[in-house]
């Protein structure tokens, strides 16, 4: 096991070719963020880019209930992200599952299976979301590209991709 | 079967010989015989990769000659560069943006 990220941080592996692992601690009991994770009067307060408008038009948080959050640039009516799906397991304050898309950008991402373990220690919270991609040409496709050389694209970056939490 | 531009590109990079294919179109236009000449690989097999690529949007193929040069095209990386440039920004901005939400809630939790 390696050692738990300090708060602040975010650490990320990929275990399998189609999973990908991201974790962090917060400093903060595991109700609150799981709140902060769950009802829509705190994650407008956290989600998104800064400045962002976020809205929770659909937040049904128990098995095979539906979520969308809609991201706004600004106070616009111009809609940057949004992220939706579908919950399949729900255990108040330590799991949940769902599966997940992502648009922004005129894009897409392929459905994900997703999970989010918040789990208590020492008083922090530490947080694990995985990420299962629909099949294997898809995660290695977000993962590997960026090992192509000889790209003046910035290449490089699509490693940090889906992996992304690491600056 | 994934439709989105960013699944389709995905899915042609997926594959190391195809990567190699871009990463030769870099350096200038090149036919199917000069891209198949590096790889173990039949013309009709590097056609197929071209196929994929081109579908993808990532390469042109000449219409006039029969040996129709192929060419890269650098939109569509350009896109899912940009793509994974906001995704990370969008959870980094998040994340830190939790770290200091949760502080202001247990800060107005202590004081009552």
């Amino acid at each position: 096991m390696t050692p738990a990220p300090a708060v602040g941080t975010t650490d990320y592996q990929w275990p399998t070719d189609t999973e990908f692992v991201y974790t962090r601690v917060f400093d903060a009991p595991a109700k609150l963020v799981y709140d902060a994770w769950t009802k829509p009067e705190h994650m407008v307060n956290w989600l998104g880019f800064e400045g962002d408008t976020m809205k929770v038009p659909v937040m049904d948080v128990r098995p095979g209930g539906d979520f969308r959050w809609e991201f706004y640039r600004g106070d616009s009516d111009e809609l940057q992200v949004v992220i939706y799906g579908t919950y399949s397991e729900v255990r108040e304050p330590e799991f949940l599952a769902n599966t997940e898309i992502m648009e922004f950008g005129g894009m897409t991402t392929p459905s994900t299976d997703c999970t989010l373990t918040f789990s208590s220690e020492d008083g922090k919270t530490k947080v694990t979301g995985t990420v299962v991609y629909p099949d294997a040409e898809s995660a290695k496709g977000a993962r590997e590209s960026g090992m192509t050389t000889g790209m003046d694209v910035g290449f490089d970056r699509l490693d940090a991709l889906f992996a992304g939490r690491k600056s | 079967m994934a439709t989105d531009q960013l699944s389709i590109t995905f899915s042609a990079l997926a594959d190391p010989t195809r990567r190699a294919i871009l990463a030769r179109l870099t350096r200038g236009e090149a036919t199917v015989k000069e891209l198949a000449a590096p790889f173990a690989m039949s013309g009709p097999a590097v056609s197929k990769h071209l196929r994929v690529l081109e579908r993808a949007g990532l390469i042109t193929r000449g219409r006039e000659a029969q040996w129709r040069p192929c060419k890269l095209e650098a939109t569509p990386l350009k896109e899912v560069a940009q793509w994974a440039d906001d995704y990370r920004r969008f959870w980094d901005t998040s994340f830190s943006q939790l770290d200091a939400y949760l502080d202001e809630l247990q800060t107005k939790e202590n004081s009552k």
